[in-house]
């Protein structure tokens, strides 16, 4: 267990420094790593669990022959890797909301006017090319209502709230101007 | 033209003398606001999270049994529904900003009378709870109805003690490492944490912190974690877990005791990849006799599939007793009470919530266009 804590510390520091380094906001993430590490008791991480894909699930899948509700067209297609407005793009294994990419952002931008949030959850996907393991920082963009387009319910390593920085349904917008959701992005932090 | 337009005058005339017209006139109507009446157990408070704009939140209530809308409440950015124990208030805890999407951030609890569903004020609380695609336990009131927690996440985790009697915020408890609110008695309440212990905070009759005591871990969440959204039963608690393990908890005394946990399957159950998932993934019987799991068939970390089966157990005898296939996949569900038991199933694309029979599983119904409904409360 200590080993395994000693790796999320240096996980945990890693993707804050890194996300530090692309935010203003640094008081606040250094009083979010304080309260992280030290109160929280950081638990396992997929990294050392999951043995990550790009496999996806979509879900709920409409019923068979129903028309697919408005902003849900990418949540029933599959099949294309390359695709970052498509819920199987490889680095969504585990992204949970609407895609950045389909609002005017790109899958590590936010759309104009709208704020990264400085904190996220972290997952881990296999590049289906070169068959690494990336650490995704999955990070919110907020200050907006939710843009309502391609949803995306992947599931891979997600955990319940009791484990927050491995729970998707949160809104992740801990320092961001306002908590408002709006779309979700996957940024490549690291090679596991 | 002039003789088409005396024709109609005179006819209009004669209708209007006609004694037949006068006995036929509508009294004119009366405009008044419908009360509701004592709840039954087949009415179902359906909360609706608007998936696209989550800053309004709504929850319906329905009787389940004439299939009708009997009325709805509303609440802030992604609320939390709360039902006072007795039944006379019911509470909408919200977060709200001055200019809807931006400005000044303000959390209340919006209080509704439970009758005539009329708004009675609010109480202003911090500004930290817990944002998160609405969950069960998210806040709770105590079993005397005279205390409301609510959950606070910064990402630091806390409870916001707020008293219903004197309508006053109280103050905060730190809960470190762990989450939600599962109320288990009149000063008590308990809180999942992440290395998969349970922490019982017990608060003095001001609601303040009395004690607080962490178990034993009872599962290990790096291998199996137990869903975030248990079925309460009184004071005891069922979890079921990603690979279909139930447990059953003792949340009543000042530490919780957990039974050890026993599989829901069967070695040709896991063979066809049967296991639990959804969002309210388990209900239990206001007894505790029965447990209902939403199942379906699906590798690892499909924890959020919809279920197309509900499977009844017996928890005495930690067996099987019914597989009952639903008409639609559910991603929710909740077994009632009453002489007439029923199983509550909501289909959150579909928008709408199926019923059924308990124990035999018989289709009842249907009830549609609900928005987003992502959970199910009853009275």
């Amino acid at each position: 267990m200590d080993r395994a804590e000693s790796k999320i510390d240096q996980l945990v520091e890693r993707v804050t420094r890194i996300v530090a380094q692309r935010t203003s906001r640094r008081s606040f993430l250094a009083r979010l790593g304080k309260i992280v590490v030290g109160g929280m008791m950081i638990p396992l991480l997929p990294v050392d669990r999951v043995t990550a894909s790009a496999r996806a699930q979509a879900l709920p899948a409409p019923p068979q022959g129903a028309p697919i509700p408005a902003g849900m067209e990418a949540m029933v297609k599959h099949g294309n890797p390359e695709d970052d407005s498509a819920c199987d793009y490889w680095k969504y294994c585990a992204i949970d909301g609407y895609l950045c990419s389909c609002c005017g952002g790109g899958s590590h931008d936010c759309p104009p006017g709208a704020s990264p949030s400085p904190t996220s959850w972290v997952g881990t996907c296999r590049h289906p090319k070169d068959g690494k393991d990336y650490i995704v920082s999955y990070r919110d963009c907020c200050g907006k209502t939710p843009c309502g387009r391609c949803l995306c319910a992947n599931t891979e390593g997600e955990m319940p709230l009791y484990r927050p920085q491995l729970d998707s349904d949160l809104i992740w917008c801990f320092g961001a101007p306002t908590m408002v959701y709006h779309c979700s992005t996957a940024e490549i932090v690291g090679v596991k | 033209m002039f003789s088409r337009i005396a024709l109609l005058t005179i006819t209009l005339l004669a209708l209007a003398a006609s004694p037949l017209s006068v006995r036929a006139q509508l009294a004119p109507d009366q405009m008044t606001s419908y009360k509701l009446g004592a709840p039954n157990p087949h009415w179902a408070y359906v909360f609706d999270s608007p998936i696209s704009v989550p800053q309004v939140s709504k929850v319906f209530i329905l009787d389940t049994d004439g299939q009708k809308m009997l009325g709805q409440l509303n609440g802030g950015y992604l609320a939390s529904f709360v039902m006072a124990p007795g039944g006379a208030e019911l509470y909408m805890v919200g977060t709200f900003y001055s200019r809807v999407w931006h400005g000044t951030r303000t959390d209340a609890i919006e209080i509704f009378d439970a009758h005539s569903l009329a708004f009675k004020g609010e109480i202003k609380i911090p500004p930290k709870r817990l944002l998160i695609v609405p969950k069960d336990n998210s806040a709770a009131v105590t079993s005397d109805g005279r205390f409301l927690l609510v959950q606070n996440l910064t990402p630091a985790t806390s409870v916001s003690v707020v008293d219903l009697r004197t309508r006053k915020f109280v103050g905060e408890v730190e809960t470190p490492g762990c989450v939600q609110v599962m109320p288990s008695g009149p000063r008590r309440f308990a809180s999942m944490c992440a290395d998969g212990s349970i922490l019982t905070v017990t608060l003095d009759d001001t609601g303040k912190l009395k004690s607080r005591k962490q178990s034993k871990p009872f599962f290990d969440p790096s291998k199996d974690p137990v869903f975030d959204q248990p079925a309460l039963a009184g004071t005891t608690a069922y979890f079921d877990s990603y690979h279909g393990l139930i447990y059953k908890v003792d949340l009543a005394g000042d530490e919780a005791r957990a039974e050890p946990g026993w599989s829901a399957l069967t070695d040709d159950n896991r063979k066809a990849n049967w296991r639990p998932g959804g969002w309210q993934s388990i209900a239990a019987s206001p007894d505790g006799s029965t447990v209902y799991l939403l199942m379906h068939q699906g590798g690892e970390w499909t924890h959020k599939q919809t279920g197309k089966e509900v499977w009844a157990f017996a928890t005495a005898k930690k067996a099987r007793i019914a597989r009952i296939p639903l008409k639609t996949e559910a991603y929710s569900i909740r077994a009632t009470g009453g002489p007439k038991p029923i199983l509550e199933c909501l289909a959150l694309i579909q928008s709408q919530l199926e019923t059924y029979s308990l124990p035999d599983g018989k289709y009842l119904g249907v009830y549609s266009n609900l928005g987003a409904p992502f959970l199910i409360y009853g009275p």
